[in-house]
C-alpha cells in the first residue's frame, strides 16, 4: 500500500475544533461541503514528499499530532496567505528543472524515480497546489496537509 | 391514652333549654343551627298579632318538650362519640408522621453518601425505600413525594434502568404539575426526564423537553428550530454577527409558532437575539427584545433563573452606553438573584455576577471596589469543584483580576493568576482559545519586564498562533502579537550581537 497526501481548504473557524480534537480530522476531511466539510482539495498523490521539498511554502505550518493519518500539518489563514504569496512567486518549470537536473540530490524522496520519469503529472500537481493556495487565500480559508 | 372530652357541657345545654329554649338557644349551642333558627322563627311568628299565630306557639311547646326529654341527650352522646373518634385519629397520625419522616431523612443521608460514592445500585435501593416511605406518609400528591421520585429516577438513570427512571420521573412531573411545585424543582425533573428519554431513544420528546416546549409539537417546526439554533450559534462563533442576527430572529419566530405565542423557548431565543443585537451595537433593538423577554418571563411566572440572563445583558447594554449607574444597579440585582437562586452556595452564576460588576468598576476607574468584587468572585471560584463548570468564565475572571494587578504594576500578583487561567484552558480545550492567547500575551509582557526575553518570545509566538487559530479576523490582535514578536526578536538579536562583541576573558 502506497502513501499519498492531499491539501484541504476549509472554513477558518473550523480549524480550532480540529486542533483541539485531532482524531476528528479524518472524518471532517472526508465529509462533503454541504455537510460543513472542506471547500476544496488538491491531491498530490504519492508525490507528497517531492512536493514538500520543491514547494516548502505549501507545508510551512504547524504539525498536528494525534490524527488517524501518517502525518498532518495545518495552516492558519495567516499562514495560507503567506504561503499563497510565496507560491505565486515560485516558478514550477524552474523547480522541475532542479528536480530532474540533479536526480541524486532528491533520490531519497518517496517515489523520487517515478516522478523523475513522469514529470508532466508532477508539474500538474505543483501548478494545482499554487492555484489551490491562491483560491484558499482569497477565501481566507485554513488548510490541512494530510498524509495517509 | 385518655381522650379529651367534648367541650360541650350537658348541664349547660339543659340550662340553656330551660332559660332560652323558646329562642332555640340550646340547639344553637349543640350545633343544630337550622333547628335553632326554626324554633326562633316559630316564637317570632307566635308572638306576632297575625291570624293563626297561636298555632306556631302550639308547635313550639311540644317540640321543646321533645328536646328536653330526648333530643338533647341523644345529641350530646353523638357529639361525644364524634369528638372521641376525631381525637383517636389525630394523635396517632401525627406520631406516625414524625417517625416515618425521621426514617426518610436518615435514608436520604445514606442515599446522598451512596450517590457521592457513585454506588448507584445502593442509591436505587435506598431511593426505593424513600419513595415508599413518602407514599405512606403523605398518602397523595406532595412535593416531598415528587422530589423522592425524582431522586429515584436519577439514580435509576445512572444505573441504566431507563424504563424505571422514566416511570419515576414522569410520575414526579405529574405530581409537580398537580401541586404547582416550584419552577426550579420542576426544571430539575424535566432535565432528568429529558436525559432519560434521550437514553431510551425517545429523542423527539426529549428534544421538546430540552427546548422548553410542551409535548406534542410539530416535528417539522421543531427540526427547523433546532437547525436555526445550530446555525446561529455557528455564525455567532465565527463572528458573522449579521447572519447570526438574521437566524436568531427566524428562530424567535419559529419558537413563537411552536409555543403558540409565548413560552420558554421564545424567551430562550429572545435572549440570544438580544445578545447578538448588543454585539452589533443595535442597542435600541436589543433593549426592546429584552423588555419583551422580561415581560414574557413575568407573564409565564418564571423564576429568577430566567431573569438572570436578560438582566445581565441589559446591564451590559447600559455599561456599553456609558450609563454606569444603571449598569451597576442591574449587576447588583444579578448578584442578588444569583445568590438567592444558589441558596447561598457558590455557583458559576454567582461568580459571573461578581466578575461583571468588578469589570464595570475597573472600566470606571473604581479600582478598590473592583478589587473587592474580584476577591469575592475568587472566594466563590475557589469553592467550586475543580475541572467543573464554565472554564471560559473561570479563566476570564482570573485574567480580569490579573489585568487589574498589571495596571497597578503588581506583576507578582498577576503572574500566578494568568498561569492558573492558562492551566484551566489547557484542561478544558488544550489551551486553544482566545483566553489562553490573552494569558500568554500578558505572561510574555511580564517575562519581557523581568528580562527573560526567550520566555517572552515563546509566549508571544503562542499568542500569535492562538489568535490566528481562534480569532483569525481580529486583525488588531494579530498585528499586536506580531509587533511583540518583532520587538523581542530585535532585542534578542541585539543581545546576541553584544555577546559576540564582548571581549572574552
Amino acid at each position: 500500500v502506497s502513501i499519498g497526501a492531499a491539501f484541504y481548504a476549509f472554513d477558518r473557524y473550523r480549524l480550532r475544533g480540529l486542533v483541539i480534537d485531532p482524531s476528528s480530522v479524518s472524518g471532517f476531511l472526508h465529509s462533503t461541503e454541504d455537510k460543513g466539510g472542506p471547500h476544496a482539495s488538491q491531491t498530490v498523490e504519492q508525490a507528497w514528499d517531492v512536493v514538500r521539498v520543491l514547494l516548502p511554502e505549501a507545508v510551512d505550518g504547524e504539525e498536528l499530532a494525534g490524527t488517524d493519518g501518517l502525518g498532518c500539518i495545518y495552516l492558519t489563514p495567516s499562514h495560507v496567505e503567506r504561503a499563497a504569496a510565496r507560491l505565486a512567486r515560485r516558478s514550477v518549470p524552474e523547480a522541475m528543472a532542479r528536480f530532474t537536473g540533479e536526480p541524486a540530490q532528491f533520490a531519497e524522496l518517496y517515489w523520487a524515480k517515478v516522478w523523475q520519469n513522469g514529470t508532466e503529472d508532477l508539474a500538474d500537481f505543483m501548478e494545482g497546489v499554487k492555484r489551490f493556495f491562491a483560491a484558499a487565500a482569497e477565501r481566507r480559508d485554513a488548510v490541512v496537509f494530510y498524509i495517509v | 391514652m385518655p381522650f379529651p372530652r367534648s367541650p360541650r357541657r350537658k348541664s349547660f345545654a339543659y340550662l340553656l333549654l330551660v332559660v332560652g329554649g323558646f329562642l332555640g338557644a340550646h340547639r344553637f349551642y349543640l350545633g343544630s343551627y337550622l333547628g335553632g333558627a326554626a324554633q326562633l322563627l316559630l316564637l317570632l311568628v307566635g308572638v306576632a298579632s297575625l291570624p293563626g299565630s297561636r298555632l306556631a306557639l302550639g308547635l313550639l311547646g311540644p317540640w321543646l318538650l321533645l328536646d328536653a326529654f330526648y333530643w338533647v341527650r341523644v345529641r350530646l352522646k353523638r357529639l361525644e362519640r364524634h369528638d372521641e373518634s376525631e381525637a383517636a385519629r389525630r394523635p396517632a397520625a401525627k406520631a406516625y408522621d414524625l417517625e416515618a419522616l425521621s426514617h426518610a431523612d436518615e435514608l436520604r443521608e445514606r442515599f446522598a453518601a451512596a450517590a457521592e460514592m457513585r454506588d448507584w445500585a445502593k442509591a436505587v435501593a435506598l431511593s426505593e425505600q424513600i419513595v415508599a416511605s413518602a407514599r405512606k406518609v403523605f398518602k397523595g400528591p406532595h412535593q416531598n413525594l415528587a422530589m423522592s421520585l425524582c431522586m429515584h429516577g436519577q439514580a435509576c438513570y445512572q444505573l441504566k434502568s431507563l424504563d424505571e427512571a422514566k416511570a419515576s420521573l414522569e410520575e414526579s412531573l405529574a405530581i409537580g404539575r398537580r401541586i404547582g411545585m416550584p419552577a426550579e424543582d420542576m426544571e430539575i425533573v424535566r432535565k432528568a426526564l429529558a436525559m432519560t428519554l434521550a437514553g431510551i431513544g425517545d429523542e423527539r420528546t426529549a428534544r421538546q423537553l430540552r427546548a422548553g416546549l410542551p409535548a406534542g409539537n410539530d416535528t417539522v417546526l421543531l427540526d427547523l428550530l433546532e437547525d436555526q439554533e445550530k446555525h446561529y450559534k455557528a455564525a455567532f462563533e465565527r463572528r458573522d454577527l449579521a447572519l447570526a442576527e438574521k437566524l436568531c430572529a427566524e428562530a424567535v419566530e419559529t419558537s413563537r409558532q411552536l409555543c403558540g405565542g409565548v413560552g420558554k423557548a421564545v424567551v430562550f431565543h429572545l435572549i440570544s437575539h438580544a445578545e447578538v443585537c448588543r454585539q452589533l451595537q443595535w442597542h435600541d433593538k436589543a433593549a426592546s427584545l429584552l423588555d419583551e423577554c422580561l415581560a414574557i418571563i413575568d407573564q409565564l411566572g418564571l423564576d429568577d433563573g430566567w431573569r438572570l440572563g436578560p438582566t445581565n445583558t441589559l446591564a451590559l447594554l447600559h455599561a456599553g452606553a456609558g450609563r454606569s449607574d444603571e449598569a451597576e444597579a442591574l449587576y447588583k440585582k444579578t448578584i442578588a438573584m444569583a445568590v438567592a437562586l444558589s441558596k447561598g452556595a457558590s455557583t458559576d452564576d454567582v461568580v459571573r455576577a461578581f466578575n461583571n460588576l468588578a469589570f464595570l468598576y475597573t472600566n470606571t476607574d473604581q479600582d478598590q471596589k473592583a478589587e473587592l468584587c474580584y476577591a469575592r468572585a475568587m472566594v466563590h471560584l475557589d469553592k467550586l469543584p475543580a475541572d467543573e463548570g464554565d472554564a471560559d468564565l473561570h479563566s476570564d475572571l482570573l485574567i480580569n483580576f490579573a489585568q487589574l494587578h498589571m495596571s497597578r504594576n503588581e506583576a507578582e500578583h498577576a503572574k500566578p493568576l494568568f498561569e492558573r487561567a492558562l492551566a484551566i484552558q489547557v484542561r478544558s480545550c488544550k489551551g486553544i482559545s482566545t483566553s489562553a492567547a490573552t494569558a500568554h500575551n500578558d505572561l510574555g509582557l511580564i517575562a519581557q519586564e523581568e528580562g527573560d526575553l526567550r520566555e517572552a518570545l515563546r509566549h508571544f509566538k503562542r499568542t500569535l498562533l492562538l489568535n490566528q487559530i481562534c480569532a483569525p479576523d481580529h486583525f488588531g490582535n494579530l498585528a499586536n502579537a506580531q509587533r511583540n514578536i518583532d520587538n523581542v526578536s530585535l532585542a534578542l538579536a541585539a543581545v546576541a550581537r553584544a555577546a559576540r562583541l564582548e571581549p572574552s576573558t
